[in-house]
């Protein structure tokens, strides 16, 4: 993937090798990343036997290992790890997306107020009940992102369209359902419903399992291969949407695609690891201090960023405080501030 | 044949922007659009880039109707340099330039030397060879202008449209950005608000008001005391320069304030 995307690069001095070296690097860094990740935790599990258990798994070997250290390892830390890189990847390709197409730095892919329809659809779930056979709280969360996402095009369109009206649209509809959200739980909750969906508030990936992993895994992996092909159009907006238009892209398609992808893709990653604050936003800026601004280069070097970062804050935030996890979005926004910071000023001083 | 209008008409929300203009220019032609503010050479331009759709009449490339050719075979025909076009992306001139390959590639990437070669004659012929590497945010003005002209050539197009591509630029750089244009082996419609820079490099000029086209011809011809007088509703004195054969306006003033009680 990498050398193919650095041949189809415009040439730009000897930046090409560089560019070829960070994407390997990356990639082999998010292969350790997740190794260690499901190596490193409270109980008793060593580097051998992770090593055995991905043989076992993978390469159909049959080296014995015990049972519970392979519950820990395959059922919990690895499905763990991998929606950890995939809500990496795919959060940072969000707001990837929508600062290229809302042409402002500030946008995350909860701008359009995916994720407090998300909580809000949760806490229905989960508090109220309405729906908790059939959706289970992810559903709930899913079907409420997508209620609140169409609230926000539909307020925007009513009120004449335009990204400065997205915008205002997602704020209002954030604002509505975070109130929504704390009415349910102020009004139904007890204080064990009201800590499990705080947990959720704030992005937790306690208890993910293979399913989640993989679904969240297709959907980064659609994402990414979705933004590569529409690299050059992201970067066509860089001038706005008459600039774009004068360059050949069919605007109101390629926003409505592209939108709506970002929208699905946050959507699916949210009704299965929360609200996870900030990654969004920061990411995109600093993929783009490693890879420059042109997106065929930015979308592989944010996925990969995106990974190896989310991974890491899961791990530490699940053993720093063992036995009590750290929701991960707090960690995030902990680490994710001062990075956020220190980009700027490095940018004001290196312009 | 290639770009032209036939009785186009835009109604912007009940007003009526655009007003059954014709425009038909002979290729490799510098047409000039003149007009007051508000006289729709804006409204024009978008709607031969087929930024927007005329409602009336038909914009036509090659004998066909605009709306019709798909978007990237426009732009491979037609580039837009439109007023106010400022990114908050990091970009280097070089990667602004090389935006304009983006209508000549296909699926699965372009032709990498073809580009290659756009770019540096783009960068070659708009004087920003040695300004490649440097970022949009360190531009000049005149840079950025020329930066995005380099970008629309990038685009090796046959068609060329400038929205007041000399606003806002001191009158050196007006003049070496109009001398650019007018010799590009490209027809070029550049709407333009200095009579004087008009009459000096194009070959014709269009004058709008109230969306409606006044006059047509040649500098020469078109921009006579009379004219401007009825168009922009000012006094002027038109002499004809010996060496150039280019009309020079003079404005004069005129005891408004007394007319228009």
């Amino acid at each position: 993937m990498t050398t193919a995307l650095a041949e189809a690069a415009p040439p730009r001095g000897g930046n090409r090798l560089r560019f070829l070296a960070v994407g390997l690097g990356a990639l082999v860094l998010l292969l350790a990343s997740i190794g260690a990740a499901i190596t490193l935790g409270p109980a008793d599990v060593s580097l051998v036997n992770v090593r055995d258990i991905l043989l076992n798994h993978l390469a159909g070997a049959e080296i014995p290992v015990r049972v519970s250290k392979e519950a820990i390892v395959w059922q919990d830390r690895l499905p763990r790890a991998l929606v950890a890189a995939a809500c990496g990847a795919g959060l940072g390709l969000c707001g990837l997306i929508l600062q290229s197409l809302l042409r402002n730095p500030l946008a995350d892919p909860y701008v359009l107020g995916i994720s407090s329809g998300a909580s809000s659809g949760a806490v229905v779930v989960a508090i109220l009940g309405v729906g908790s056979a059939g959706l289970g709280v992810p559903g709930g969360a899913f079907v409420g992102s997508l209620v609140s996402f169409g609230a926000v095009l539909l307020i925007a369109r009513l009120a004449g369209g335009g990204d400065d009206k997205l915008i205002l649209a997602g704020i209002a509809v954030t604002q509505l359902f975070s109130a929504i959200t704390s009415f349910v739980i102020f009004a139904f909750a007890d204080s064990d419903a009201t800590r499990g969906v705080m947990f959720w508030l704030l992005g937790s990936l306690e208890g993910v399992r293979w399913n989640g992993a993989a679904l969240c895994g297709l959907a980064a992996l659609a994402g990414t291969v979705l933004c590569l092909a529409r690299a050059h159009v992201l970067d066509a907006f860089a001038f706005g949407d008459d600039v774009a238009a004068s360059l050949g892209v069919h605007v109101g398609r390629e926003r409505a695609v592209l939108i709506t992808a970002a929208a699905l893709l946050t959507a699916v990653m949210v009704s299965v690891a929360g609200a996870i604050g900030f990654v969004g936003l920061v990411l995109p800026h600093a993929a783009r201090f490693l890879a420059g601004p042109l997106h065929l280069r930015l979308v592989p070097v944010t996925a990969l960023v995106g990974a190896v970062f989310m991974v890491w804050v899961d791990a530490v935030s699940r053993i720093a405080f063992s036995p009590s996890p750290l929701p991960i979005g707090v960690s995030t926004a902990l680490v994710g501030v001062p990075v956020f910071i220190a980009i700027m000023y490095r940018r004001r001083r290196t312009p | 044949m290639t770009l032209e209008a036939r009785e186009v008409a835009w109604d912007r929300g009940g007003r009526l922007v655009v007003d059954g203009v014709s425009l038909r220019p002979n290729p490799g032609e510098t047409i000039g659009l003149l007009g007051p503010n508000g006289s729709g050479k804006s409204s024009l331009i978008r709607l031969l880039s087929g930024i927007a759709r005329p409602t009336a009449g038909v914009v036509t490339l090659d004998d066909r109707a605009l709306s019709a050719v798909p978007r990237r075979e426009a732009a491979r025909a037609i580039a837009t340099v439109t007023q106010h076009a400022d990114t908050a992306v990091e970009l280097c001139v070089r990667d602004i330039v090389a935006l304009g390959r983006i209508p000549h590639r296909g699926a699965f990437g372009g032709d990498h030397r073809a580009d290659a070669e756009a770019v540096a004659e783009a960068l070659e012929r708009t004087g920003l060879v040695a300004k490649a590497g440097e970022s949009w945010h360190r531009l000049s003005g005149g840079e950025r202008q020329r930066a995005h002209i380099a970008r629309a050539l990038a685009q090796r197009p046959r068609e060329l449209l400038l929205d007041e591509p000399t606003n806002h630029l001191d009158i050196r750089h007006q003049l070496d950005l109009l001398r650019l244009v007018a010799d590009l082996p490209v027809t070029t419609v550049v709407a333009l608000h200095d009579l004087n820079l008009a009459a000096m490099f194009c070959d014709s000029v269009l004058i709008l008001k109230g969306g409606k086209a006044i006059a047509a011809g040649t500098p020469a011809e078109v921009l006579t005391p009379a004219l401007i007088a009825e168009v922009y509703e000012v006094d002027a004195v038109v002499n004809m320069d010996e060496s150039s054969g280019c009309p020079q306006i003079a404005f004069t003033p005129r005891a408004r304030a007394a007319q228009s009680r």
